[in-house]
């Protein structure tokens, strides 16, 4: 059975089974590279899934949400609240660790539906190549994208040549966590996870300050990394402060690269390294750099990857009498 | 007043001599696409339908600085007053600016800061001939040869571009550029790629049915269906050539500082919020159907039926999770 078959099968049966309220998957979107998060309420409904190598951000965030509003509804009675399920890519279930590990629900509160994963395109990567307006269609076989473009011409582009950055250095092919894993597995690539970190820092500091400006130049605020990011789910984020304000409102570089700083020191030690803030910003910031160079610090330092085992404790909110002092700020 | 004409090769000639009086603008290349940007040397368009950002920049910037106050007076900032021509901006884009005037300079208030770079901007729109698939603007009052927003309406022609004013301000530029007069014909003819795409662009809905259908299922579950995936972040109103709304914040140091206005968007959960923690509208779907809502009730209902959303597609293509306007309208009409 395909994984896609697979995926809709197992969601039919948590759903029909009753131990499910409510599943969350991917749909076919409107428009060619977007597959599309759509809540699932009943069997019958799991026809509608889609397993394609297209991704609109990723689906844990929805998992926290639903389960935050349910438990502020009047009528929700947690004795008889049944299970959230959901079709989880590895980075998706690494995201759902580490809200067990910050109390946000309970291993008990979810059905996971792991798929073992080769990797999204970003749709951005695509765009460097065939403009956003320029696509009429788009066809994936056999690891490569057919394009059919507005002028007429076609044109073929590799998965390797699109796929995201944080696919492409994913060492984490399986799900950390799930009831059931669908999909023949996947090997990881030899590559070094951190070797954009390390890229970055072989950098003069002037390089890499100016590296940020002229990144930063290009943000205009929107916000889409922020709220496509399963980690961010701060009810008021520093950003939004307004009484008095935190950090400057304005498209500035300076107040982007507070808004950015301030996004990155929050995701220390808690970056998934998703990709869902790259996919989801619209001027195709390289987002996810530093937060890899954080990552590799963490990793450096206390040995810690984020979202791999419910049970390892989070280093930045854990105390150790051999911690290392460059952990102090 | 009569169309001109220039050599396609003579077009960076014709801006740099433009440039005397106006800083030029057109689309280039930038890292995330089409973008506007001053016209230095050659303008290049071969490929080019839309930028990525909107060119409601030119009037309405992301963020400007209102007043200047140092703890016992205030004055009001400086508004730039460059004189600037945008070539090779879209109808689309063209029209969203002009119905930001219904907004910011209307018949009950006129807003400074806008009013001077709306005067002082020349809007060049060169009609298409290939629209996007994600191209709506048949279905939402304007078109590839839409006049709406253009001073002046620039047609692509074999060797030539094809220049027809369209407001005193377009004809200004033109009648003293040494261009070459054209007859109606040869109009006509340079004209006829685009309004063919325009014959081919049949629209998704009766437009006046589709303001009157969003509107009846104001109560309807719908809006839930279609917002239940929504990020809440600020993607399609700042992408969006025709969304103008903004906040206004605060900042200095012992008393000396500024006050300036940003881009603000609907989606986000703090734009409604109040200071006694309320908020109104408290989940992303109430959120949504008000941004679908203003483009296509709210506002035409105030201003002559003239639809807010000019159907470009950004929202379309730049939504993180794919929700997609032309989605919620159909399915408002059933």
């Amino acid at each position: 059975m395909d994984i896609n078959e697979s995926i809709k099968k197992e969601i039919a049966k948590v759903l029909a089974s009753g131990d499910a309220e409510k599943a969350i998957g991917y749909e076919a979107g409107t428009i060619p590279l977007a597959s599309r998060p759509v809540f699932i309420r009943g069997p019958e409904d799991a026809e509608r899934l889609v397993w394609e190598p297209y991704r609109s951000g990723g689906l844990a965030r929805y998992v926290q949400q639903y389960i935050r509003d349910r438990r502020r509804d009047r009528d929700f009675d947690a004795a008889e609240a049944k299970k959230v399920a959901v079709v989880a890519r590895p980075c998706d279930a690494r995201a759902i660790v580490n809200y067990i590990k910050e109390k946000q629900f309970t291993r008990d509160d979810i059905y996971v539906v792991g798929v073992n994963c080769e990797g999204v395109i970003d749709r951005n990567k695509v765009y460097e190549r065939v403009g956003p307006y320029d696509i009429k269609g788009v066809e994936f076989a056999d690891a490569s994208l057919l394009i059919s473009q507005r002028s007429g011409d076609e044109v073929k582009l590799t998965l390797e040549d699109v796929l995201a950055s944080a696919c492409a250095r994913c060492v984490h092919r399986t799900p950390p966590l799930a009831d059931i894993v669908i999909g023949g597995e996947v090997t990881a690539p030899d590559v070094d996870p951190y070797a954009v970190a390390a890229e970055h820092e072989a950098k003069l500091v002037d390089e890499r300050w100016s590296w940020f400006a002229e990144e930063m130049e290009r943000c205009i605020r929107c916000r889409a990394c922020r709220q496509a990011c399963p980690m961010c789910y701060c009810e008021t984020c520093f950003a939004d402060q307004t009484n008095p304000p935190w950090i400057g409102q304005t498209a500035l570089t300076v107040d982007s690269m507070g808004f950015h700083v301030g996004r990155l020191f929050h995701m220390a030690g808690r970056c998934v390294d998703c990709g869902a803030c790259e996919a989801a910003c619209p001027v195709d910031i390289p987002l996810t750099v530093l937060n890899r160079k954080l990552d590799k610090l963490v990793c450096e330092l206390y040995g810690y990857e984020a979202g791999l085992d419910v049970e390892e404790k989070a280093p930045l909110s854990t105390y150790n009498p051999d911690d290392p002092d460059e952990g102090f700020m | 007043m009569p169309a001109y004409k220039i050599g396609k090769g003579k077009l960076d000639e014709f801006l740099a001599g433009i440039k005397k009086h106006y800083a030029v603008y057109a689309p280039a290349r930038g890292p995330e696409g089409w973008r506007f940007a001053p016209v230095e040397g050659q303008v290049e368009l071969d490929g080019y339908l839309l930028t990525r950002l909107s060119a409601k920049e030119f009037v309405t910037p992301i963020y400007e600085t209102l007043i200047r106050f140092d703890g016992r007076t205030g004055e009001p900032a400086r508004t730039e007053n460059e004189k600037r021509l945008i070539f090779g901006i879209r109808p689309c884009d063209a029209r969203a600016v002009r119905l930001f005037d219904s907004v910011f300079a209307n018949e009950s208030y006129v807003d400074p800061a806008y009013k001077a770079r709306r005067s002082n901007t020349v809007s060049v729109v060169t009609a298409c001939t290939e629209p996007a698939p994600t191209c709506f603007c048949t279905s939402t009052g304007g078109g590839p040869v839409d006049e709406f927003g253009a001073d002046v309406m620039a047609y692509e022609a074999e060797s030539d571009w094809v220049l027809k004013p369209v407001t005193d301000k377009g004809e200004e530029v033109l009648k003293d550029a040494g261009l070459t007069e054209v007859a109606d014909d040869e109009l006509k003819k340079a004209a006829a790629p685009a309004e063919k795409a325009t014959a081919e662009m049949k629209p998704l809905w009766d437009i006046t049915e589709a303001q009157v259908a969003v509107k009846d299922r104001f109560g309807d579950g719908l809006w839930k269906e279609l917002a239940d995936r929504c990020l809440g972040c600020g993607v399609c109103t700042f992408v969006c050539p025709s969304c103008s709304c903004f906040d206004v914040s605060d900042e200095g140091k012992r008393g000396r500082g500024r006050r300036y206005r940003f881009w603000d968007g609907c989606m986000f959960p703090i734009f409604t919020l109040h200071a006694s923690g309320h908020n109104p509208r408290e989940s992303q779907a109430p959120r949504y159907r008000q941004r679908v809502l203003h483009k296509f009730n709210y506002f035409p209902e105030r201003n002559d039926a003239l639809n807010l959303c000019v159907g470009c597609g950004r929202c379309v293509v730049d939504c993180p999770v794919n929700i997609d306007i032309r989605e919620a309208v159909a399915l408002a009409l059933g």
